[in-house]
């Protein structure tokens, strides 16, 4: 089996050319940062997603996959990220759905359980198929996954990222459980970043890098280091965006934050604090906390333990509308959903903050002049190319839109600003513009936490990094120079702790 | 009449509230199997309608109530169909093709009497006869409510609510609307056509308002009258919502509704009451509402207790 191919997004490329084979009978990881396109090269092999240019051969013949019923006739199954499962029907009908069997034309509910059972003991576990989805734990939704799987016959089986939901031992449990598929001659794709777990079961891992494939290695051939290097390597030069600021007093001070959602720890005893004139940079896998964290910052989780103190007062529990009228400014990392209305008008995503101040309104109505002339400001400040600014937020480029949401943002900043992802997958003329911006803010005495994925970014901007790695800080550096990417990556990947960390993995 | 007993331990007061539960009944059902598909369908009460006058029309010309309850029967699909369109293939929101269909159907049904009578509101058919089992009539008292004087869309009422608690679970089809009101994407990710499915759903739901239609202009009455859905529809809707989607529960609700429908009609002659006739008439819409916000209430208590 044999695939080339490439695709082209309205303006990202997603993959820019790669080539992957997979062999019967074995457990290949498809390892690379967020974003490096892994689990698009998937979809395209499900035919969720249409390749541009390629091609797939299967047992060295040339196929069309346009649909997932095309990938499941060459019995190709995925199981996704996000379950799709009927919440309210029991484990049997949802094994079924689709292939029911049936009895003189009726639906054969004995046999449906007959074979989730079946599957069952091929997976070594006991399993109640009678019982309903919404009564499951996440690993066992997740196996309900890899069953309907089983039952529709597929012989390779793609999991996106199976262990970022499971809890160590639901891990090990499913580890068990794909060795004895691989016994039986199933071969298994797991698209992962986790090193450990490659080692662990794999035997070959195919790397790829920013849309591009690195290369393909036995696992027994390549050590955890080799893998991680190739993973995130840059070549890194010092910014010319880095300035000799000295940081000041502590503005925000983060206490022994804790969160927990659906038993699974996802914060786990976070301290750090900001100081004034300091970009902090977050880095860390995606999926180990970054999200949870942004989210208890700017007040859309509630429900956590420890402190978020700022200037000396606490924001515990405040609202989102509170936590900004304390001074923190937001750059949410999907700005497609989170960021601008991408149905209303350039000037309404850019406003929404002016507007419930009072300079901005004339009694009860809005000062549309004064709001005309800061929503110009910000277009031209920022170079936002559009016609108008009354056009429509979703005809404007990604690098745009996040111009627009994160000038916004930073001329909102009173004290602190979180960009979470302000660059990703932007054209690299608004990346400049942007790190121009985080920077002149930085000069102001405000504090900017920065949570990319991007280390160059990190490199670029941030004096001081925390890594985070599944929920704990695992390193705290406080001047950026004193660590290389290299170090970086071994934190990230949960391979070394900082030794005064305490956490122990 | 002379007092609530006399009402109560009539015999017809019981028969009146079966005649009237029928439509309630046949309209729940609509909405049960729509709802199920994850559609809200508020355009029963317009198919009701339509399949109402196509009814009385052609039982008189064929001099045939069945034929009648077969022509109602395909226009319900039929409008089934057309709002499946507007809804699944044109993507237009269920509710306003929902209005857009009962503001049709009430338009057109007043320009055909007219084009065929002349006049705007009526249209006589061919009443369907009433059954009377004998033996089974005998029974004391359940006889003469259960087998003596109603019609063939009574007792099929009866096979609907049986028959849908065991499609929806027994059959794959069954098994399938259930799935894609839930969860339309899981369906369509094992390669299953959700849009087929509710298709499906929504031509049944046509086919079992057309029957309710039918039930009022053939079964009930023995003439069309452009008012004579009166929100049947809608409440058929509400015992839907009420029994949370169970057949026999929704079942249960239509028959109390068919109740106060009956209460409200027989109440004025019972003397000593004087209860304007106009306000009697509204009773069923107020219980409807009172049962709308109670079983709101319970929800949100249930939902309370599971977080």
């Amino acid at each position: 089996m044999k695939d080339i191919r490439k695709v082209y997004y309205p303006d990202i490329v997603a993959i820019n050319n790669a080539t992957f084979s997979l062999a019967e009978g074995e457990i290949h990881a498809l390892a690379g940062e967020n974003g490096a396109g892994k689990t698009t090269l998937m979809k395209i092999l499900f035919g969720l997603e249409k390749a541009d240019k390629g091609e797939i051969y299967f047992n060295s013949e040339l196929i069309n996959i346009h649909s997932p019923v095309d990938a499941m006739k060459r019995r190709i199954g995925m199981v996704h990220q996000h379950f799709m499962l009927l919440e309210n029907l029991t484990i049997a009908d949802n094994i079924v759905l689709g292939i029911e069997p049936k009895r003189k034309g009726l639906y054969d509910y004995k046999k449906a359980c007959e074979i989730t059972r079946e599957l069952g003991t091929k997976f070594d576990m006991v399993i109640d198929p009678e019982k309903r989805i919404s009564q499951l734990t996440v690993g066992l939704k997740q196996k309900v996954e890899i069953m309907k799987v089983l039952a529709r016959d597929a012989r390779i089986i793609i999991l996106d990222e199976p262990t970022a939901v499971l809890t160590p031992q639901e891990t090990k449990e499913l580890f068990h459980q794909l060795m004895l598929l691989k016994k039986d001659n199933y071969t298994i794709i797991i698209i992962t970043h986790k090193l450990r777990e490659i080692k662990e079961i794999c035997d070959r891992v195919t790397i790829m890098k920013a849309g591009n494939i690195v290369g393909t290695y036995d696992v027994d051939k390549i050590s955890i280091d080799e893998i991680s290097k190739k993973m995130v390597g840059y070549d890194f030069e010092v910014s010319k965006l880095k300035s000799n600021v000295k940081p000041g007093k502590i503005i925000l001070d983060i206490k022994g934050l804790s969160l927990t959602i659906g038993g699974k720890k996802r914060l786990d005893n976070i301290s750090f604090s900001i100081r004034e004139k300091e970009i902090l940079g977050v880095v860390g896998v995606e999926g180990n906390g970054q999200k949870e964290l942004s989210q208890v910052l700017n007040g859309e989780i509630k429900n956590y333990d420890g402190d978020i103190v700022l200037d000396d007062f606490s924001l515990k529990g405040e609202s989102i509308l509170e936590i900004r009228k304390a001074g923190i400014s937001y750059i949410p990392e999907d700005r497609m959903v989170d960021g601008a209305n991408l149905n209303g008008s350039i000037y309404e995503s850019a406003i929404v903050l002016k507007s419930k101040e009072k300079e901005y309104q004339n009694g009860i109505f809005l000062n549309g002049r004064k709001l005309e002339e800061f929503t110009d400001s910000l277009i031209n400040d920022y170079g936002v190319k559009c016609n108008s600014k009354y056009d429509d937020v979703k005809s404007l480029s990604g690098g745009n839109i996040q111009k627009i949401v994160s000038a916004r943002e930073i001329v909102d900043a009173r004290r602190v600003l979180i960009a979470n992802q302000p660059t990703r997958g932007i054209d690299i003329g608004a990346v400049m513009t942007l790190h121009e911006k985080l920077k002149s803010l930085q000069s102001q005495d405000k504090g900017i936490l920065l949570i990319s994925s991007d280390l160059k970014e990190i490199y670029d901007l941030a004096e001081s990094v925390i890594v985070l790695y599944d929920g704990k800080v695992v390193a705290r550096i406080n001047n950026i120079k004193d660590v290389n990417e290299e170090q970086l990556g071994r934190y990230m990947l949960g391979i070394d702790v900082q030794e005064n960390m305490g956490a122990s993995l | 009449m002379n007092s609530f007993w006399d009402l109560f331990s009539s015999v017809n007061f019981y028969v009146t509230i079966i005649a009237l539960a029928t439509p309630i009944i046949f309209a729940s059902m609509a909405a049960l199997i729509s709802n199920k598909a994850g559609i809200v369908n508020i355009s029963i009460e317009g198919t009701m309608l339509v399949s109402a006058l196509v009814g009385a029309i052609f039982s008189t010309l064929f001099s045939s109530a069945i034929m009648g309850i077969l022509f109602a029967l395909v226009a319900g699909v039929l409008m089934g169909y057309l709002f499946a369109f507007s809804t699944i293939k044109l993507k237009t929101n269920e509710i306003l093709v929902g209005i857009a269909i009962n503001i049709l159907a009430a338009g057109l049904v007043v320009f055909i009497i007219y084009a065929l009578t002349g006049n705007k509101s009526d249209y006589s058919s061919v009443p369907l006869k009433t059954i009377s089992i004998p033996l089974l009539r005998d029974i004391p008292i359940i006889g003469k409510i259960f087998f003596d004087s109603l019609n063939l869309l009574v007792y099929l009422a009866i096979v609907v609510i049986i028959a849908m608690s065991f499609f929806l679970k027994k059959t794959v089809l069954g098994v399938r609307i259930r799935s894609v009101g839930m969860n339309a994407k899981a369906v369509d990710s094992i390669g299953v056509s959700s849009e087929k499915v509710k298709l499906i759903a929504l031509l049944i739901a046509g086919g079992l308002a057309g029957l309710g239609g039918a039930y009022m202009s053939i079964g009930f009455m023995s003439s069309f009258n452009t008012g004579m859905i009166a929100g049947r529809g809608f409440i058929g809707l509400a015992a839907e919502a009420i029994g949370a989607g169970i057949p026999y529960v929704t079942a249960l609700f239509a028959v109390v509704f068919g109740l106060v429908n009956a209460f409200s009609l027989t109440a004025q002659t019972i003397t000593g009451i004087n209860i304007p006739y106009e306000l009697l008439n509204t009773l069923p819409y107020f219980v409807t509402i009172i049962g709308l916000v109670i079983f709101a209430v319970i929800k949100k208590r249930r939902n309370k207790n599971n977080i």
